[in-house]
């Protein structure tokens, strides 16, 4: 799952609308929407890092990933920049809390669907662009991507940031119409952007065993220790033998450990095959 | 990395460094990021190796502190005086049983540039024990030359160790890039040395590595021109049937390399610390290898004992019709 986070609901607007999400009902502190088949949340945080932070976790609380799993997070937003043009969108190839102690690095596992520039987290909006500062300005993503990026890889956390101001065009002049007509116009790049995120999570995440270990649990009653050796032992032989069921080797009246057993004594045969 | 990078980080300190300029020229179309320190990128928590390692960034940095380290025992070939240094930390290459899989976060590939600094500490080295021999290993982090057109470390490095009457350095790959030294005159105080493992292995466990025949083929050219070369037969992987594929190894080494051109060759069985082993079944968990059964001796996983034992008594036995007794060593006691 791919959670985006977005400070503005003229921000979210047109994603709501592209990605055809739906409200999710229930009381909460941050307006929240999802798709159908569960692949997407997108939450609106407000201004802000503390709000940014916080609506990380409260995404997490309402979706958390189940084990082995990794989800993805996509911080979007507009920006402030010395030169570029508003409209321009850049992915962030580092991000700078208020502090300007704390910086954050997201990775990247292929070349960037956009260019990068290094993003500047404020604590208030910034007027004053100095054009030798190459930093993009906002004042979420430093919140964001310290709280997310305890969550998933770096790989898997990214904030897409669309250039709102400069120094010749300062923050008077927006509107939410032009904030949404500009998010609008980077849709393709915000696409890209959640597939290459969707792709490292799948890569990530853990092969699942869930029904498989729901018939030795019906066998057997499994301590919590066992549960997690019997969940290794299937790992290992679902690597090993794709093609054989280890079910076989259940025999009536095995308990727990007499399973375990002869799955070990099994696995100890195994020999690399290359 | 074949392609050259998509991504360069920079230490910002480094920006007029001669050699991060000249890369830097290199690819005028890949971005780049500036960091105080490689540290803030690489091995950082919450980082996937695996992910990095479809795409890996070159980081441009200065190593500072302790460059040149004591290498860990069993390493030597031969001389009591035994240093590894890392001008380079991971390689291009994904071998699966790469212990750099489980003692980095990153794959990303570091290159430290001050080469002077590096220079200095060997030199340093050489004269505090002058008189003896001093091996320094440059492949223990990444591979000696699979980057060197890009990071030009060989040509720097024969260069310092023709000065030095008791240093030996000894560059480990797996690759083919061996032009550097096919340029230059055969240098006393420099072994080359390539790692193999039997084909069917390579081919299933050395991703993106020189195919077997290719290495032997770059072997031959250095020896060619009068090289020192070494064998690595490290590590030793069991499978069934193994004494036929290393049986096949040898006798395609050896039917191309002569004795007298081999330094040294060296086996060594699979072993990992057990973090590193237990991350690496985290990171690939489809990987066979890492589903077989093991045993765990002083911390550090490889195959059961009887296994380990008895395919290193074999192998040495083996090269043993091959090559001088003492040249073959190996990184374990054998029982």
């Amino acid at each position: 799952m791919v959670h985006l986070l977005l400070a503005l609901p003229c921000e979210a607007g047109p994603l709501i609308d592209a990605l055809a999400l739906r409200a999710v009902s229930g009381a909460g502190p941050f307006r929240q929407y999802r798709d159908q088949d569960g692949g997407l949340s997108l939450t609106v945080t407000g201004t802000g890092i503390a709000r940014a932070a916080a609506a990380v976790m409260d995404t997490r609380h309402r979706y958390p990933p189940a084990a082995g799993q990794v989800h993805g997070w996509l911080n979007v937003g507009i920006a402030g920049h010395a030169r570029h043009a508003p409209g321009q969108a850049f992915l962030a190839s580092a991000v700078y809390e208020p502090d300007a102690v704390h910086s954050h690095f997201p990775q990247f596992v292929c070349a960037p669907p956009l260019p990068l520039l290094p993003l500047q987290s404020c604590l208030r909006p910034c007027v004053d662009h100095s054009v030798d500062d190459d930093r993009l300005k906002d004042m979420e993503a430093g919140g964001f991507y310290a709280m997310a990026s305890r969550l998933a890889p770096a790989e898997c956390v990214h904030c897409l940031k669309i250039v709102s101001d400069n120094a010749e065009q300062g923050p008077e002049t927006l509107s939410a119409q032009r904030i949404s007509d500009w998010v609008r116009g980077q849709l393709p790049a915000i696409h890209r952007c959640i597939a290459f995120i969707r792709d490292c999570c799948t890569t990530l995440s853990a092969p699942q065993l869930d029904a498989q270990l729901q018939c030795f649990y019906r066998h057997a009653r499994f301590t919590v220790s066992q549960r997690n050796q019997l969940r290794r032992l299937l790992l290992r032989w679902r690597v090993l033998w794709p093609d054989q069921d280890p079910q076989r080797l259940l025999a009536a009246g095995d308990d727990a450990r007499g399973i375990l057993h002869s799955l070990q004594q099994s696995l100890e045969q195994a020999v690399f095959l290359p | 990395m074949s392609r050259g990078p998509y991504l360069i980080y920079v230490e910002q300190a480094l920006d007029e460094h001669p050699r991060v300029r000249a890369l830097l020229q290199r690819f005028p179309d890949v971005p780049r990021v500036h960091c105080q320190h490689y540290g803030e990128v690489f091995n950082r928590r919450a980082q996937s190796f695996r992910l990095q390692k479809q795409a890996p960034a070159l980081i441009l940095a200065r190593k500072q502190g302790r460059r040149i380290l004591p290498a860990p025992a069993g390493y030597g070939i031969g001389a009591r005086h035994n240093y590894y240094f890392s001008h380079l930390l991971n390689c291009p290459y994904d071998c699966r049983y790469c212990f750099l899989q489980g003692k980095y976060r990153s794959a990303h590939h570091v290159l430290f540039v001050n080469y002077e600094e590096f220079a200095r500490d060997i030199t340093a080295l050489c004269r505090r024990h002058a008189g003896e021999p001093v091996h320094f290993f440059s492949g223990y982090d990444g591979d000696s030359l699979a980057l060197d057109p890009l990071s030009g470390f060989v040509g720097y490095f024969l260069a310092l160790f023709r000065q030095l009457d008791n240093g030996v350095l000894e560059l480990r790959s797996k690759s083919t890039q061996v032009r550097s030294l096919l340029c230059e005159p055969a240098a006393p105080g420099v072994v080359a040395a390539w790692s193999f493992t039997p084909r069917r292995i390579a081919r299933a466990l050395e991703h993106r590595a020189a195919p077997v025949a290719r290495r032997i083929a770059a072997m031959e050219k250095l020896q060619a021109r009068g090289w020192s070369l070494g064998i690595r037969i490290d590590p030793l992987i069991h499978t069934a049937g193994y004494r036929a594929q290393y049986q096949e190894l040898f006798a395609d080494l050896f039917r191309v390399l002569r004795p007298g051109s081999i330094h040294s060759v060296t086996v060594g069985s699979f072993r990992l610390p057990r973090a590193y082993f237990r991350a690496l079944q985290k990171l690939y968990p489809e990987e066979p290898l890492f589903a077989l059964p093991t045993s765990e001796r002083d911390g550090v996983l490889g195959f059961r004992q009887e296994v380990e034992q008895e395919m290193l008594s074999w192998c040495l036995a083996q090269l043993a019709d091959f090559v001088p007794a003492d040249k073959i060593f190996s990184c374990q006691p054998v029982s």
